[in-house]
């Protein structure tokens, strides 16, 4: 199943722009958008995404917070999350997924190829599931 | 003239001839009648019976001659007596042989001679009847027959005499208590009396029948050799008698000894002894008391001998005087003290020639108290002086001499030197009186040092016996006094100063730091100025020196002589005194020191702002704490000295508290280690604690602990770990909208952007990277420094990784138009993070692209030892600078600061790289000249 729709959590809007531009306009997926982890955790009650991609530093509910609590969300189980983080660089990931990531994408991230990044991660996490 | 010619048996005639004993006897009628018969029947003037000895002729009897002998070379009768029968001259003058013989042509005028010879029993010729006259004659027949007849009977008469030889010794020896014996030589025959068995404990029938073996079986062996020598000697004439003391075994076994003498008595006429008579003489008493004798004599010889040695090798004058004093004996080493070579000078002098006169005196009063009262005289010691007027000590005895009756006849003195002994006792006396007297100098810790050295002073004055004694102090030319005891009239004090040169310390100070002068007066002393000033005339200093250094001199003086003369024990004790007094100025001095430096000291532990601690290592117990431990902790200062190391800080500090005992029982430094201090409000912060051991005066091991608190330094490095982390956080979220928003622009996403638009957004877009890997690089930095890098080491395939590297890297290579090209490689594995791995492989490409004019190669290559792979990255770039090459792998180093702008590059790229591989275990080097540069990876081979 290719990916389609994203879910995209993240307080700075700046980079939301900047997101929603790499993903959809340059990558061509569907996403939503939201600025705190509350909001996502509404937002899932709507509708489950693909795939999860989470900014770890946010005020309220971070990252990992977020992620602890929309597993608890019916149907949210298995859905795959990918962090996004200004705080580690590439190779400092086993944290992350020790919390139930299946990546982690440093910021600042290239927009060119954002999208190729999280399908990437996706595709590997469809082959080790599936 | 011929002389009579020496017969044959000449030896055997004169040994028949003396056994007859005859020869110069006084004349006899018996033979006297007859010479007188014949010169009164034959008409003849002159009758002699002539006896022809070895060299004269001797008349046993003579008619009409006074002469008693002539020699025999004249002699008529030496011819006579070769014939066997008459031997008649008728006229000497017509016969040749006599004409010309002095007792012819002489006074006796003889012209007729006739002699007979006369025989012994053995038929030796021992001499002649003869006649002789002054006128020429022949006898007649008849006249013949008478004078034959007549020499018949002289000649029987000379015969008998041998017989009555024997049967007189009998009858004598029977007279005597001898035994007699008697033995033919020739035939064996042996006669023995009966004393002579008695001698040897026999009845002379038990010895019968007796033979010569009865006597050899009787005579000692050793006795039987030499009893045969002796009896042929005597047999060969060489001994008028045979004579030999030799033992006869005694019936009752013991030897006795006998006087053995014999003699020939008769001789067979082959002139071989045939009787010969001898008698025994019982010597064994004579014997005994003279062996008994010669033993006494040897006896009191030896022991004479004996005590000659012991009284000359007897450490001890003996000498021995009659009663009117001359000296009778005087040993070795009286004589040597005497200075006298031989005994024999000595002797029969008196004392008055041998010493001074005061001393005769003396000792005549104590020789009369022995020899006219007999009193014993001892245990007086009497002074004389040696050869070098030093005075001499003796102990001396006198003893009365007694002879056998109990009267005194003389006396023994005996003296022994005792001079040394009583010198070491007085020298022992002094020391131990001036032990004693530094003793008590030493002992006195009561007093201050001022009292004690002017105590010192005191005793060492009192000791020496002189008036002033002082401490200086010297300095240049500056004699300052700073301890003294002087009498009152001196009006010396402390502190006077005077010029050194003024002063004999100044000599002192030149002599080797030492000077007596016993009595400056008549010598070179009295010109100098310290005699000339104030009069010292006897002066004993020495240097003092304190802490390696002229500090002055100890110096004891007296304006007069001091009364006992200053000895070599009392050089030694003002250096013994000396030497405490420098001690005890050191010390005071190190004192001063010490309170200085511990001022000094308790300074920096009151103001140190840093906490310390003097502990006891023994208990743990607070000693000392300072200003900055007690407002560190929060305790006060009295609640801390009740506390132990350990109760301030316990926990994980206990533990490492334990390793750092531990750790002291090795060594004496502790630390530094990491502790939890227990503050009063109950928190605890950290400190690190360094701690020294140390040994207190008392030998009690105490510890210094010094804490420093780190609560703030931790403080800030969580600050500062945080401010990185939010610094980056907050760096990058912009960074992040600002990259993103420029490469969408760039990559023309958003539309067409004009030319212009387009070169500013690659500006920005540029410095937007480079602010990225500034923050990235920082992030790393601060990591590695902070050691909290991960790093996920694995055995990895250095081709593939070296391939990836090659790759990411050539977009880059591509702009800069250098080529990246791959070498040799081995298939082999690396241990590394690959991550990091490449971190540090792309910024070595980076650089080696970066420095690469176009068109160049950088090459990676790879080669392998056994346990080690070493990766090189080439490029052909200028090389490094000289100058740079030491630091090139230091944080913000950069070869040329303008790089930063036309390179690019944060600066931290090779520290990071170099910290990465060594945190991952390997090294990193590098070789550079223009043209070729070279960078060395090494990692351990998998």
């Amino acid at each position: 199943m290719p990916l389609n729709h994203v879910m995209h959590v993240e307080d700075d809007p700046d980079i939301r722009a900047i997101a929603e531009l790499a993903l959809v306009t340059v990558g061509g997926l569907e996403i939503t958008q939201c600025a705190s982890g509350a909001e996502c955790l509404n937002a899932l009650s709507n509708r489950i995404p693909d795939l999860v991609l989470l900014d770890v530093m946010m005020p309220g509910l971070d990252g990992p917070e977020t992620l602890r609590q929309l597993r608890m969300l019916p149907g949210m189980s298995e859905v795959p999350a990918v962090f996004m983080t200004a705080k580690a660089q590439p190779g400092e990931i086993s944290d992350y997924q020790a919390l139930g990531a299946i990546g982690v994408i440093p910021k600042p991230f290239d927009p060119l190829t954002l999208a190729d990044q999280v399908r990437q991660l996706w595709d590997q996490a469809q082959l080790s599931s599936g | 003239m011929q002389a009579p010619p020496i017969p044959d048996n000449e030896r055997q005639r004169l040994l028949a001839l003396n056994s007859l004993d005859i020869l110069d006897t006084p004349p006899e009628a018996a033979f006297d009648r007859i010479t007188r018969l014949a010169r009164n029947t034959l008409g003849v003037r002159t009758v002699l019976i002539s006896l022809v000895d070895a060299n004269r002729q001797w008349f046993k009897s003579r008619q009409g001659l006074d002469a008693t002998e002539t020699s025999r070379a004249i002699s008529f009768c030496g011819h006579a007596i070769l014939g066997d029968g008459l031997f008649e001259i008728p006229d000497t003058h017509a016969d040749p042989r006599f004409a010309d013989n002095p007792l012819v042509t002489g006074d006796a005028q003889i012209r007729f001679y006739a002699g007979m010879p006369l025989r012994s029993r053995d038929g030796y010729a021992l001499g002649t009847l003869c006649l002789i006259d002054t006128a020429a004659r022949t006898l007649t027949a008849s006249e013949r027959e008478l004078f034959r007849d007549l020499a018949e009977l002289a000649e029987a008469e000379l015969q008998r005499r041998e017989q009555l030889e024997r049967v007189h010794l009998r009858a004598i020896v029977e007279g005597t208590r001898a035994g007699l014996w008697e033995w033919n030589v020739q035939t064996g025959a042996t006669v023995f009396n009966e004393r002579w068995a008695e001698i040897a404990g026999y009845q002379l029938s038990e010895l019968e029948p007796v033979s010569i073996a009865t006597w050899q079986t009787l005579v000692h062996p050793d006795d039987l050799a030499s009893s045969e020598a002796l009896l042929n000697a005597h047999f060969n004439g060489e001994t008028p008698i045979y004579e030999l003391a030799c033992r006869m075994r005694h019936k009752q076994g013991h030897w006795v000894w006998v006087l053995d003498r014999g003699k020939v008595v008769s001789w067979t006429e082959e002139g071989r002894p045939e009787w010969v008579m001898g008698t025994h003489i019982d010597i064994t008493d004579l014997k005994e008391s003279e062996a008994r004798r010669l033993q006494t004599d040897q006896a009191l010889q030896s022991r004479e001998r004996l005590l000659r040695t012991i009284i000359d090798n007897i450490p001890m004058n003996i000498y021995v005087k009659d009663r009117s004093g001359r000296k009778l004996l005087a040993n070795r080493s009286e004589l040597n003290q005497l200075g006298i070579e031989q005994e024999a000078d000595i002797l029969g002098k008196h004392d008055r020639d041998l010493y001074p006169e005061h001393l005769v005196v003396k000792s005549d009063q104590e020789d009369r108290a022995v020899l006219d009262h007999g009193e014993t005289l001892s245990l007086m010691e009497n002074e004389s002086a040696d050869q070098h007027g030093q005075p001499l000590w003796y102990r001396v005895s006198k003893l009365p001499l007694r002879n056998q009756s109990g009267d005194i006849i003389g006396l023994v003195g005996l003296s022994i030197d005792v001079t040394e002994e009583r010198n070491i006792k007085h020298n022992l006396h002094r020391q131990l009186q001036f032990l004693s007297v530094l003793n008590d100098i030493a002992a006195d810790t009561k007093n201050t040092l001022n009292a004690r050295l002017n105590r010192a002073l005191a005793l060492g004055c009192e000791h020496l016996g002189l008036e002033t004694g002082i401490i200086s102090h010297i300095e240049q030319d500056r004699y300052t006094v700073q301890w003294c005891q002087a009498p009152a009239s001196m009006s010396l004090n402390a502190g006077d100063v005077f010029s050194l040169g003024d002063t004999f310390c100044s000599l002192a100070l030149q002599n080797d730091g030492e000077l007596v002068i016993h009595s400056a007066t008549g010598t070179d002393y009295q010109r100098h100025p310290c005699y000339q000033l104030f009069g010292v005339e006897t002066y004993v200093g020495i240097r003092l020196m304190v802490n390696s250094q002229v500090y002055g001199t100890l110096n004891f003086s007296a304006s007069q002589r001091a009364l006992n003369s200053l000895e070599e024990n009392d050089l030694a004790f003002v250096r013994l005194l000396g030497h405490w007094v420098e001690s005890a100025l050191e010390r005071e001095h190190d004192q001063q020191q010490l309170l200085q430096r511990e001022a000094r000291l308790r300074v920096l532990f009151e103001l140190s702002p840093l906490g310390i601690a003097l502990t006891d290592l023994s208990n743990g117990q607070f000693i000392a704490v300072n200003d900055a431990l007690v407002q560190q902790s929060g305790y006060d200062r009295d609640t801390l000295l009740t506390m132990t190391k350990r109760e301030l800080s316990s926990g994980l500090s206990h533990q490492i508290d334990q390793q750092g005992i531990r750790e002291s029982a090795e060594k004496d430094q502790i630390g530094p280690v990491e502790v939890k201090v227990k503050h009063r409000d109950g928190h605890q912060y950290p400190a690190n604690v360094i701690g020294l051991k140390v040994s207190d005066v008392d030998g009690s091991r105490l510890l210094w602990t010094v804490y420093e608190d780190i609560s703030d330094r931790r403080r800030i490095e969580r600050l500062k770990s945080e401010l990185v982390s939010t610094v980056s956080h907050e760096l990058r979220t912009p960074l992040t909208s600002i990259s993103g928003s420029l490469k969408l622009l760039a990559a023309g996403h958003l539309g067409e952007v004009p030319a212009a638009a387009s070169k500013m957004v690659s500006v920005a877009l540029k410095n937007t990277d480079r602010l990225i890997l500034l923050v990235n690089d920082l992030l790393d930095m601060d990591k590695l420094i902070a050691g909290r890098m991960p790093f996920d080491l694995q055995p990895l395939a250095l081709q593939p990784l070296l391939a990836t590297t090659a790759d990411n890297i050539a977009g880059y290579a591509h702009v800069h138009r250098v080529t990246v090209t791959i070498g040799e490689v081995p298939p082999v594995n690396v241990k590394v993070d690959a991550y990091r791995f490449e971190q540090v492989m792309a910024n070595l490409l980076s650089n080696a692209i970066k420095f690469s004019p176009e068109g160049e190669t950088v090459t990676i290559d790879a080669r392998t030892t056994t346990s080690t792979v070493t990766i090189t990255v080439r490029d052909h770039g200028p090389g490094i600078p000289e100058a740079f090459r030491a630091q090139i792998f230091q944080r913000f180093s950069q070869a040329d600061n303008r790089d930063n702008r036309q390179k690019g590059g944060t600066g931290l790229g090779l520290a990071i790289s170099h910290s990465i591989v060594q945190a991952m275990g390997g090294d990193i080097g590098f070789e550079s000249r223009p043209g070729l540069t070279e960078f060395r990876v090494v990692f351990v081979r998998v």
